[in-house]
């Protein structure tokens, strides 16, 4: 695989939906090129960034509290 | 037992199931609403409506199926129709098509005539450095996209749903999810390394 493959590989490497024939060639391509590499490094952490970012939200306790009790019928 | 008691004892059994079922996913919901409003009253809103009308329908929810898949379609359902009764739409699909073709290393290795290590060495761009350079950025680049590249990215990246899922999700071809996730990772990376020049954290062409 060459640097041009590995750029159309990078996406679906990261969501793991790379075809299973292309992941070995991908990943060794990898290895042997730096450029590539620091591309799949970026990507991968700002990936990890994102998650960070929007995992930290939580749905407030009183929201939380007044919608169970209006799936349970009770007034919210 | 009289028959309101035992109607009552149904209802709560289904009550008690569904909280069961949904609570582990509602923060997850909430970050979705939170992405497509951008605001936080009206994103606790849309979690309250999606999740009483999933409530309503949750006989038609088939058990053993995948029931987060299932919340975040009621939850952009319903925003769409909030969406489509708002007439004040600012978001525009039109998106140039450089933009998916955009890469911030290729970018970096074009502009510097040098290589890329000398701006954002690989072995020392950790998560730490990522968030020290663009910690809010990241979250206003996401807010910048249009709706269908910042749902897509949200639910790929943050909530790791499958691109089949994604598919089901906003009824789309499993094509369009590749295309819309490639065009708003573009996007993304575009507005980062402006911010990134913007910095200094990247050099400008001489």
């Amino acid at each position: 695989m060459d640097c041009s493959q590995t750029h159309r590989n990078l996406y679906p490497y990261l969501d793991r939906q790379i075809e299973p024939a292309k992941k070995k060639s991908f990943e060794s391509h990898l290895g042997e090129c730096p450029d590539c590499y620091g591309c799949y490094r970026f990507h991968f952490h700002l990936r990890d960034c994102l998650k960070k970012i929007y995992r930290h939200f939580e749905l407030p306790p009183s929201v939380l509290r007044c919608l169970f009790k209006r799936v349970a019928g009770g007034p919210p | 037992m009289g028959k309101n008691d035992k109607s009552a004892g149904v209802k709560n059994q289904k009550a008690d199931q569904f909280q069961a079922l949904v609570a582990e996913h509602l923060d997850a919901l909430y970050g979705f609403a939170l992405s497509l409003t951008r605001n936080k009253a009206k994103a606790e809103d849309l979690v309250q409506e999606s999740v009483l009308k999933a409530f309503r329908f949750f006989h038609q929810f088939e058990r053993g199926t995948h029931i987060k898949a299932w919340l975040f379609k009621i939850l952009k359902n319903t925003f769409l129709t909030d969406w489509r009764r708002d007439k004040r739409h600012p978001e525009s699909l039109s998106m140039d098509d450089e933009e998916s073709n955009f890469s911030f290393y290729v970018e970096a290795f074009r502009q510097s005539k040098a290589s890329p290590q000398d701006y954002l060495p690989p072995e020392s761009l950790h998560e730490q450095d990522m968030e020290q350079f663009f910690g809010d950025e990241i979250m206003k680049a996401m807010e910048s996209l249009p709706m269908e590249f910042r749902e897509v990215i949200f639910m790929c990246d943050v909530q790791g749903f499958a691109y089949a899922d994604i598919a089901k999700i906003l009824n789309i071809p499993i094509g369009t999810v590749r295309s819309r996730l490639a065009r708003g990772r573009g996007m993304l990376q575009k507005h980062l390394w402006q911010y990134a020049q913007d910095r200094g954290i990247l050099k400008r062409s001489a």
